[in-house]
């Protein structure tokens, strides 16, 4: 043992146990209320206000900006934390981002404590503040203000206010990504601003490679300064603390942070606070909230088995330091405007972690630390970070028993990953076979290769039935007189289903087409008015290429685009094809009218087409069009790029947009009423799925996933009596597992009692710790709307 | 005669090993009056209505071609008038009236059953013939054992064991198990409550035992009338004659009550308490102390 263990872990019998400390951390988290925080955006306004920052070019700015608010912005270190740092002033808030989302945000600033939906706290003086000195300059600068202009502008913030057809995310900033915290523990900060100032060398004063590289060593250097702003904070609480152990832990912070991030980290708990401290400032920089660990359990392994070797470190203690980090990461809440949080209910986050899986020959290395991920996901239970494990047909039984025996007692994480069929999705798209076999996840079900790939991944959300919609009415949304889509054949002319399903594409095209062109300027608008220098020294590529990831300077670039209502739309084609023109019991004309009117005075029709078979239960027939609405969907990418020379790529998650989107939909003909929400991801209709999990399952896997190269999320949904104990468990193995053998891409779990959701709605108060997979991520029951809740509700009732 | 299916459910997975489908044969040879299954009892086609779903918008009566339904106060249906022509249950936006039985060819069976193949495979799962009382149907299921084994699909039945052994010698070497009830030892009370005799049914064991069948047994804990002292104690004898070391014990649950209702079954109420947890545990070690393995349905 070295001297420094000694201060590491005090062997003594003072202070906390390891579970003592993360339960009484996860305690402090949880019961902090849900606030704003104002002081990025006062911060950044500060430095943009000031006249001598003006004519900086704006890479340069960028990264001052950052660094001013790292520099300045409070750094508190609270009580029993091991690992340190923090986004905003609050113990769990969100900070803002006026430059990014602007006015949208700005707009609800009155309502947010009040708002009944995921209120967030914020006090009078701070609102003053915001409203006085911040909103005023900003006003006529956010991004979207500078990516359109004029009449775009008014149409854009329209759309995004009340989407109808597609949701942008790509405005909110580029937060969707897995930095290289690989290189960052083994190498440093320093390092990276070592290799920027030698790419430097030599370039022409102007050139624009210059002033990236310069903002690169600015904002690495922001970052440290940030890191010996908390280390100075942890050497003064010293001598304010009273507790003989909590002294010598704050030592051992101050230390870490006297190290770190600046250098390469010496031991696992250094690397640890290394990838945090950077992680906050990653946050800060950019808006989005899909910023993952990647595959944590193999780039901290080394750092582990050294420190368990030398005896620095016990597994219960690397167990305690990782569940410190994971409650950091649910410190981290996005600020959504009313109408976003509609989209994205239950503050929606995607810091995911990766376990397990193959190396780069496709070796299976799954190890210890996997274990300890398991077993912690169990012990703190909490809405952040997303864990995902990756299996594949050689991962270790007791690694594949340890996951389902999770999932069986309703642990609810990890969500599992296909290596088979994602690693040749992956090698489809573009990605090398090394990088292929050794993915990992991120944000809510999306697919890269970590260190290495801006995918944009959560680009865009597409209202897919709203083009059937359209196709049924020449292009038109129902009772609207506006021509939205393509004009499209005269449905009284169809005579196939052929014909209706020509027209559906004509109209996903021409949507798609649209997002392309307006996708287009809010990328060239992140790269002219919001380069991102952090981000881009922690991808690969950015430094080689003397490039911001926003210019595309990054080894992989992709933007990926979700498909809503996959399931819907083959539904309702199936049944127009069986009632229309198989069994020609009604005109088009008819159902088209029957759909306008949202079925009134047809309940018969409406009920012959609830009861036409449905996508879910091993029927040939609508399973068949809900593949073909997903090969649809998959087509129309084929050959598009977005500015920074990255492919389209389609995945199948909704969040919670087949909520919003539903409410601006019409009625269709799998009998869904106007307004009513779509289906969750790619599973089937809700309740449609009626004969249990294998057929669901079976259904499910005859999607083509390997075209799904951003992700797709599908939940099964169980109740607890279903998978109780030893014999659960194994069903629930054989099913998930013969899943995956019939090309079965992802699946997550909730496992939940119907009575146990029931009193949840009815007495809040008495369930805050209830979590529920919402749709690629967890969320607190607490945190879901009504409808939402009863839709958690219903599907528990129904599920087996 | 072509037999009835009532249901076919897959993903079962407490009707023997493993992951199964389950096949429900409509028509039963006894009435035993806890049935769970109380719309399994007839072989006809049956109406089931669903009063919490029904929205009394009266179609079924004004589509009824032989005046057997009628809404006063509530839903009533005259089943010695109904000819089942199941045209009101098309007729039901609301889907409160459904038919009950259905014909299935064969193929239709196997081909539901075959697309949960590979899940049978990793689970050690199959196929389970269930009721009503699937031995009146020994013919059919025939057909459909020969094709599961054709497949290496495990088979398993589930019977009363009231059935006439020729005919169920047929199917009997391609069964990998068969779970055989035991309800109650006295033939006299047998009777009394079930409308037939045990002795049929003890001799069915008794040969089962003799051929070295794939056989478990499973006894219905029904208070007051198979869960009590005396029957417990006279069927643990009747499996020590017979040297057998296993048994699943499926405590009551009143489920079938509501569904009696559905289907206008002339059982009547039970009316007796659910068995509490403790009387539970207290009879699995009844069986325990005897040296006979239990196993519990919970």
């Amino acid at each position: 043992m070295n001297a420094l263990s000694a201060t590491m872990f005090p062997e003594t019998d003072f202070g906390f146990s390891e579970k003592e400390r993360l339960k009484f951390l996860k305690d402090q988290v949880v019961q902090s209320p849900y606030s704003i925080c104002i002081e990025r955006a006062v911060l950044v306004t500060e430095y943009f206000k000031n006249k001598a920052n003006r004519n900086k070019p704006l890479v340069i700015r960028k990264a001052e900006a950052l660094e001013h608010v790292l520099t300045n912005k409070t750094c508190a270190i609270y009580p029993a934390e091991l690992i340190i740092g923090s986004t905003t002033s609050k113990r769990v808030a969100g900070p803002l981002y006026p430059e990014l989302h602007g006015l949208p945000v700005m707009e609800d600033l009155l309502s947010f404590t009040t708002r009944k939906l995921n209120p967030l706290q914020i006090t009078a003086s701070e609102k003053i503040k915001l409203v006085t000195e911040v909103v005023p300059f900003w006003l006529n600068k956010f991004l979207a203000y500078k990516a359109f202009s004029g009449k775009a502008l008014l149409s854009f913030v329209l759309d995004q206010l009340n989407p109808k057809f597609y949701l942008i995310n790509e405005t909110a900033g580029i937060g969707h990504f897995i930095p290289d915290y690989e290189m960052l523990i083994n190498e440093g900060l320093e390092s990276v601003i070592n290799h920027a100032a030698e790419k430097m060398n030599g370039l022409a004063e102007g050139d624009e490679r210059r002033d990236f590289y310069k903002a690169v060593q600015i904002i690495c250097g922001g970052v440290i300064q940030m890191a010996g702003r908390y280390a100075d904070t942890a050497k003064l609480s010293v001598a304010g603390e009273d507790e003989l152990i909590r002294k010598t832990e704050l030592r051992k912070i101050a230390k870490n942070l006297e190290q770190v991030p600046a250098k390469r980290a010496h031991s696992f708990y250094e690397a640890l606070q290394s990838i945090w401290m950077v992680h906050t400032a990653l946050t800060l920089e950019g808006l989005d909230n899909g910023i993952s660990f990647g595959r944590m359990d193999q780039y901290l392994y080394p750092f582990y088995k050294r420190d368990i070797e030398s005896g620095i470190l016990t597994k219960e203690k690397a167990k305690e330091l990782l569940g410190c980090l994971a409650i950091k990461s649910a410190e981290i809440i996005p600020v959504f405007s009313n109408s976003i949080s509609a989209s994205h209910g239950g503050f929606l986050s995607g810091q995911a972690v990766t376990i397990g899986g193959t190396d780069e020959e496709g070796n299976d290395v799954t190890n210890e630390l996997s274990y300890i991920f398991l077993e912690l996901m169990d012990e703190v239970r909490m809405r952040q970070p997303n864990y995902h494990a990756r299996i594949h047909v050689n991962s270790p039984k007791v690694y594949v028993d340890t996951i389902m025996q999770n999932l069986a007692k309703g642990v609810n994480s990890p969500a599992i990953y296909n290596d088979e069929v994602i690693i040749r999705s992956l090698k489809r798209c573009g990605f090398s076979d090394r990088d292929a076999n050794a993915y990992s996840t991120l944000g809510c079900v999306e697919l890269n290769a970590a260190g290495k790939t801006f995918g944009s991944t959560d680009a865009a959300l597409v209202n897919v039935p709203v083009c059937l919609e359209m196709a049924l009415n020449r292009g038109k949304l129902f009772g609207s007189a506006v021509t939205s889509g393509a004009v499209t054949m005269n449905p009284e002319e169809f005579q196939s289903i052929d014909d209706v399903n020509e027209a559906f594409s004509r109209q996903l095209n021409f949507l798609i087409d649209r997002l392309q062109k307006v996708l287009a300027p809010v990328e060239t608008g992140n790269r002219d008015y919001h380069p991102t220098p952090l981000t881009s020294s922690m991808l690969q590529g950015c430094i080689e290429k003397g490039k911001d990831v926003t210019a595309g300077g990054a080894v992989y670039n992709f933007s990926g685009v979700q498909g809503v209502g996959i399931t819907d739309v083959g539904d309702s084609l199936y049944a127009i094809n069986e009632l229309v023109f198989v069994q020609k019991k009604y005109s088009v004309t008819r159902l088209i009218a029957a759909l306008k009117n949202n079925f009134k005075g047809e309940e018969q029709m409406r009920r012959e087409l609830l009861s036409a078979p449905k996508f879910g239960n091993d029927n040939r027939g609508p399973d068949g069009f809900s593949k073909w609405v997903a090969d649809c969907f998959y087509d129309t990418f084929e050959g598009k790029y977005n500015t920074r020379g990255g492919r389209f790529v389609a995945g199948f998650y909704s969040t919670t947009t087949h909520y919003s989107f539903g409410l601006s939909t019409g009625a269709m003909a799998n009998g869904r009423l106007k307004g009513a929400p779509f289906t969750s991801g790619i599973s089937p209709t809700n309740g449609a799925d009626k004969k249990g999990p294998t057929a669901l399952l079976n259904s499910v896997s005859g999607i083509d996933f390997e075209r799904a190269h951003n992700g797709v999320n599908v939940n099964a949904k169980f109740d607890t009596a279903t998978l109780k104990g030893e014999h659960g468990k194994e069903i629930l193995k054989a099913l998930l597992l013969t899943y995956f053998k019939k090309g079965g891409m992802q699946v997550q779990l909730n496992v939940l009692d119907t009575e146990m959701l029931k009193q949840a709605k009815e007495h809040p108060d008495q369930y805050p710790w209830l979590i529920v997979r919402v749709s690629g991520y967890s969320a607190y029951f607490n945190d879901l709307s009504p409808a939402m809740k009863d839709e958690i509700i219903q599907r528990s009732a129904l599920s087996c | 005669m072509v037999p009835l299916i009532f249901d076919i459910q897959r993903f079962s997975i407490h009707d023997g090993p493993g992951i199964r489908t389950v096949i429900f044969f409509k028509g039963c040879n006894l009435e035993c009056p806890w049935c769970q299954n109380p719309e399994s009892m007839a072989l006809k086609q049956e109406i089931a209505y669903y009063p919490d779903k029904c929205n009394a918008n009266r179609n079924c009566i004004k589509s009824c071609a032989h005046d057997a339904i009628s809404y006063d106060i509530s839903f009533e249906i005259d089943r010695n008038i109904c000819a089942t022509c199941n045209i009101c249950t098309v007729q039901c936006y609301s889907d409160a009236i459904r038919v009950i039985g259905k014909v299935y060819s064969v193929a239709e069976i196997m081909e539901e059953v075959l697309s949960d193949a590979a899940y049978y495979r990793t689970s050690g799962g199959g196929v389970t013939f269930s009721g009503g009382e699937p031995t009146l149907h020994c013919d059919f299921i025939y057909e459909l054992l020969l094709i599961c084994k054709q497949h290496g699909i495990h088979t398993n039945i589930e019977t009363n064991g009231y059935f006439a052994w020729e005919k169920f010698q047929k199917i009997l070497p391609l069964l990998d198990l068969i779970y055989f009830d035991l309800k109650i030892a006295d033939p006299g009370k047998h009777k009394q409550f079930l409308s037939q005799s045990n002795e049929k049914i003890l001799a069915n064991m008794r040969r089962l035992i003799e051929v070295n069948a794939p056989v478990e047994f499973r006894i219905p804990l029904i208070p007051e009338y198979t869960a009590t002292d005396k029957n417990l104690a006279e069927i643990l004898a009747l499996l020590r004659e017979n040297k057998v070391s296993k048994v699943h014990l499926l405590p009551y649950h009143s489920m079938g009550e509501a569904k009696a209702e559905k289907v206008g079954s002339h059982l009547p109420k039970l009316n007796v308490k659910p068995l509490v947890k403790e009387e539970i545990n207290a009879m699995e070690h009844f069986f325990e102390r005897a040296n006979i393995q239990t196993i519990l349905y919970r």
